[in-house]
């Protein structure tokens, strides 16, 4: 019988991965690094989102209503009006980029100038994420964050978590449904067709996907190779920015944790690679099922062992499988999902599904 | 005489901290096939590149119809005018030949473009025959002629060459540079890095000799063709 | 109030930890390029090797003055750890036979088993391109950290705490001071087996494979095979830093827990920097920075962060001084790390060019070479 409380907070923690393994696979897609400060892009965000989210509180008057109220799906609890969810989404999205940008602009995009390897790019994106902690640190100790997010909010800055502030509703059944589960899922769903739409049916998308496949013929067709790195940039911001978002309202959800300089992002950064390696890192649909596929594993496959083995404290060992999984990947099928679809064999099985309007044996 | 569409004022240029070219001076004419030859390393394939703005040049300057580029970034050469094919990974190997060409006319309106692949099936019609093949399964000629066709789709006045026959069989060169030829019929300036002097120059109208950085020779293919003595100690040929 | 010897003491300590640990993963990514970013797990083995292995042959050793058996012995050191493992530390303090041999047994078999373990970790990956195998690694050691922390047997029931260190420095009566030169005497063997290393058909080897892996091949070397013995030569001495971390009071405290000796900051990130600063595959690079970088840490840094925090007048901007100090760490490590990428990629002391035979020996060699002909 599935648990539908497990289910939703898997959900929730598998589009988290999702959103970062996207994010981490567009850096290597364009510049070909594996962006190690990642995950720490959505902790600057969670924050930005907070404070604002605090001060637009405190300047509206607001003050949660924890009441829930009986609708036809059950009773609703909606503590803020929707105005102040969305200042928070647009802080962390805002930050998120800034804080992408400011570390392709400022150290990536300079050292790629001086001819660094791959080697050097991805130890400078290990020191932008030493300092960023360091911020990070520094902020949420401070006085005036800790006064500003205590009042009327009462949260904790160095262990944030806003889960108590989440829409939520309690059906009929019983059942327990976080907002970020709605959220989440629609937003993992909405980006997948977006971005599917961006890049196969805009002119953007084209010059992006030329840009990938072979930048220097791309730029003998016109195209800003540049600016297209600088798109990518964006999006992976913005995607580590929604990640924090839900992050800070879905602070129990999977390997989750309240925030902090250093939480959750130590604690995922290797299930967020490991989501990224899986789905293929040259593959940006393969990011997104990449990330929802470890993110499910880590909890249905170490449920799975605890039944199996009657070992209670079997949880722990979420990482541990998400390690498995990469390694079975890089030793058996080195190009992860997507390169498993786009295998000869697959492509064979996949032309036989008579789809209206395809050409057969074509196409990406 | 007519202006030369390029003009390379003491260029000084490398990579980075690598200067590779030193106080070059060239003239590109319109119209004609220059063509760069000289020993491994001198700095031929440099040269080219720096014509499309993928080196750092240290001082000097480059105009382009008059214009001054020096300081342009590639894509905006592109528009301006300038193709460049490069010896290896010159086509989008996962797409097949149709969908190379109508990439390369990514921004041209739907009827302009459907013109212009028609145009390159009449200067190439084997490419017609290979519509719905990847390009990456295509033999190395075969993918020379879609590299220049998707020049070709984009309307340049010059096409920069990079040794296009490098890797390949002498019939196969041969195929190669008579489409050069081609191009060049059809009113295109092509400046072409040849490592195969001889066949190079034989197409050429105007020949440049580059040895280790700098201008050895400037002048017609056919004068340096016949210069034994450079020919030897630089070329290889007796 | 400072005290002098103190310091000098733990700084010491810490500069030779370090350049032990560093001068591991300079064999392995410095000289044969292979970026371990899990480099922390194999440390780490050392510390397991000191609280579990070692911890337990010691309380074997004295289990008689115990009143217990040696069997018995050897489960209760996991079993109730901190209340047993202080009784064997009492009767440690005076038998030093069985603390030189916990210690010899530690010096031996953790290299034995870090090699094994670099052995291990190298199969899979050794194959993979490099960032691939840079974030396998780290997965690796992440995973190894997460199981050795929840699987009781290994190091104890609470991750935080761990074992009780055998006190094996006890019986000398100033352990804190005899640990630090056992510590020193093991850092200066390194270097020396290093600088000699280097030079060493073996040392060649592998920064050839490093240069130019298909030209290596093309001689006839087995390149898988090079990266395997840098792996496992390398991880042995990371655990050959391990053991005399844990081993040290000043350092690591009176316990090994799985958490510290995994920390990937500590031990993995930080070797990196020191190495990248000092120079890769340079073992004086390594040597240097360790000095350098450990001595301005240990020393004034730690003793004048909270100096500097307010000579800052970061009180001005809201900061709390004492909270700068700690993130100033951070901050450097990471400014200093990209410092050295933008303006000194090379580090501070490049990799020397290798040794070649001098020209005035070479007719001599000839000569030899001519009287061996048949």
């Amino acid at each position: 019988m599935v648990d539908l409380n497990v289910f939703t907070t898997t959900t929730i923690y598998a589009s988290v991965l999702a959103l970062l393994s996207l994010g981490i696979t567009l850096i290597y897609m364009t510049t070909r690094v594996f962006n190690f400060a990642h995950p720490r892009l959505s902790l600057v965000a969670a924050y930005a989102a907070a404070t604002f989210m605090a001060i637009y509180a405190r300047s509206a008057h607001l003050k949660p209503n924890l009441e829930p109220a009986e609708t036809s799906i059950g009773y609703v609890t909606v503590p803020f009006p929707a105005s102040f969810y969305l200042v928070g989404v647009v802080a962390a999205t805002v930050f998120g980029v800034v804080a992408a940008l400011v570390e392709y602009y400022a150290i990536l995009k300079p050292l790629l100038r001086r001819g660094a390897d791959y080697l050097k790019l991805m130890i400078a994106t290990l020191a932008y994420d030493f300092i960023l902690m360091a911020v990070l640190f520094l902020y949420n100790t401070h006085r005036a964050v800790k006064s500003a997010l205590s009042n009327p909010l009462r949260l904790t800055p160095t262990s944030l978590s806003m889960t108590a502030y989440d829409v939520s509703i309690v059906t009929e059944g019983g059942t327990f449904i976080a907002g970020m589960f709605i959220f989440s899922a629609a937003l993992a769903v909405a980006l997948a067709a977006a971005l599917y739409l961006l890049l196969y049916r805009t002119t953007l998308g084209v010059k992006m996907r030329a840009s990938i496949e072979n930048p220097p013929l791309a730029e003998v067709l016109g195209i800003n190779v540049e600016r297209i790195y600088a798109i990518a940039w964006i999006l992976s911001g913005a995607t580590a920015g929604l990640a924090g978002y839900i992050m800070l309202f879905a602070t129990s959800a999977g390997s989750l944790k309240p925030i902090s300089a250093t939480s959750p992002a130590d604690e995922i950064v290797v299930s967020a690679f490991a989501g990224s390696i899986v789905g293929g890192v040259n593959s940006i649909f393969g990011s997104i099922a990449g990330g929802l596929l470890i993110g499910y594993a880590e909890t249905y496959v170490t449920q799975l062992l605890q039944a199996i083995t009657g070992y209670p404290e079997m949880f722990q060992y979420a990482r541990v499988v998400s390690m498995a999984i990469v390694a079975l990947t890089l030793l058996f099928a080195p190009s992860g999902l997507a390169g498993l679809l786009r295998s000869p064999r697959a492509r064979r099985l996949l032309s036989r599904i008579p789809v209206p309007g395809r050409a057969r044996g074509g196409g990406r | 005489m007519e202006e030369p569409i390029i003009v390379v004022d003491k260029v000084n240029a490398g990579y980075e901290k690598l200067q590779t070219l030193f106080d070059v001076s060239l003239e590109i004419p319109r119209g004609k096939i220059t063509v760069i030859v000289g020993p491994n390393g001198a700095g031929k394939s440099t040269l080219l590149k720096t014509l499309f703005g993928l080196t750092k040049v240290y001082s000097g300057r480059i105009t382009f119809e008059g214009r001054d580029i020096t300081r342009l970034p590639p894509h905006e050469r592109a528009k301006l005018g300038m193709a460049f094919i490069f010896q290896l990974n010159n086509v989008f190997a996962e797409l097949t030949v149709k969908e190379n060409l109508r990439l390369a006319g990514h921004d041209l309106p739907a009827s302009v473009l459907e013109e212009r692949i028609r145009e390159v099936f009449e200067t190439f019609p084997r490419l017609r025959e290979r519509l719905d093949q990847k390009a990456g399964t295509m033999s190395g000629g075969e993918r020379q002629m879609l590299a220049m066709a998707i020049g070709m789709i984009r309307k340049p006045k010059v096409f920069l060459i990079d040794e296009p026959t490098a890797g390949l069989a002498p019939k196969l060169a041969r195929e190669v540079l008579e489409n050069v030829r081609k191009l060049n019929e059809q009113g295109y300036t092509i400046v072409l890095v040849e490592q195969n002097v001889k066949a190079g120059l034989e197409i050429g109208d105007k020949g440049v000799l580059v040895v280790s950085g700098r201008i050895a020779f400037d002048g017609p293919a056919a004068e340096l063709l016949a210069r034994k003595d450079l020919a030897k100690m630089y070329l290889g040929i007796s | 109030m400072v005290n002098l010897a103190l310091l000098v003491e733990q700084t010491v300590a810490f500069i030779a930890i370090y350049y032990i640990l560093t001068a591991a993963l300079n064999v392995k990514a410095g000289m044969t390029g292979i970026p371990d970013f899990g480099h922390a797990m194999f440390f780490a083995v050392g510390g397991i090797v000191v609280g579990n292995l070692a911890g337990r042959l010691a309380a074997m050793l004295v289990a008689g003055q115990l009143g217990v058996s040696a069997g018995e012995a050897f489960r209760k050191v996991i079993e109730s750890n901190t209340a047993f493992m202080a009784e064997v530390n009492k009767v440690l303090a005076h038998s030093p036979g069985a603390s030189i041999a916990a210690i010899l047994f530690a010096l031996i078999v953790a290299p034995v088993l870090g090699g094994l373990l670099g052995w291990l970790a190298s199969y899979p990956a050794l194959r993979l391109r490099g960032d691939y195998l840079a974030i396998m690694l780290l997965a690796s050691s992440e995973a190894l950290r997460i199981f050795v922390m929840y699987y009781t047997p290994i190091m104890g029931a609470t991750p935080t705490v761990g074992l009780t260190t055998p006190a094996v420095f006890d019986w000398t009566g100033h352990p804190t001071e005899w640990s630090t030169v056992f510590v020193v005497a093991l850092a200066l063997l390194v270097f020396v087996y290093m600088e000699r290393f280097y030079n060493s058909p073996s040392g060649r080897l592998f920064r050839a494979v490093r240069d130019d892996e298909d030209s290596a091949e093309a001689i006839g070397k087995d390149v898988a095979k090079v990266r395997r013995d840098a792996m496992i030569i390398g991880s042995a001495l990371a655990a050959l830093a391990g053991v005399a971390y844990s081993f040290n009071p000043w350092l690591a405290g009176s316990s090994v827990a799985a958490q510290r000796i995994f920390d990937r900051v500590l031990w993995t990130f930080w070797p990196w920097a020191l190495m990248i600063l000092g120079g890769m595959s340079s073992n004086r690079g390594v040597g240097l920075a360790t000095v350098v970088v450990g001595a301005l840490l240990i020393g004034p840094i730690r003793i004048y962060k909270n100096d500097l925090a307010k000579a800052l007048h970061v009180e001005a901007i809201g900061i709390d001084p004492g909270n700068f100090a700690n993130a100033l760490e951070y901050i450097l490590v990471g400014a200093l790390i990209l410092a050295v990428l933008f303006f000194k990629p090379k580090g501070i002391i490049p990799e020397p060019p290798s040794r070649t035979i001098p020209r005035s020996r070479i007719p001599e060699l000839i000569e030899e070479a001519r009287r061996e002909q048949p």
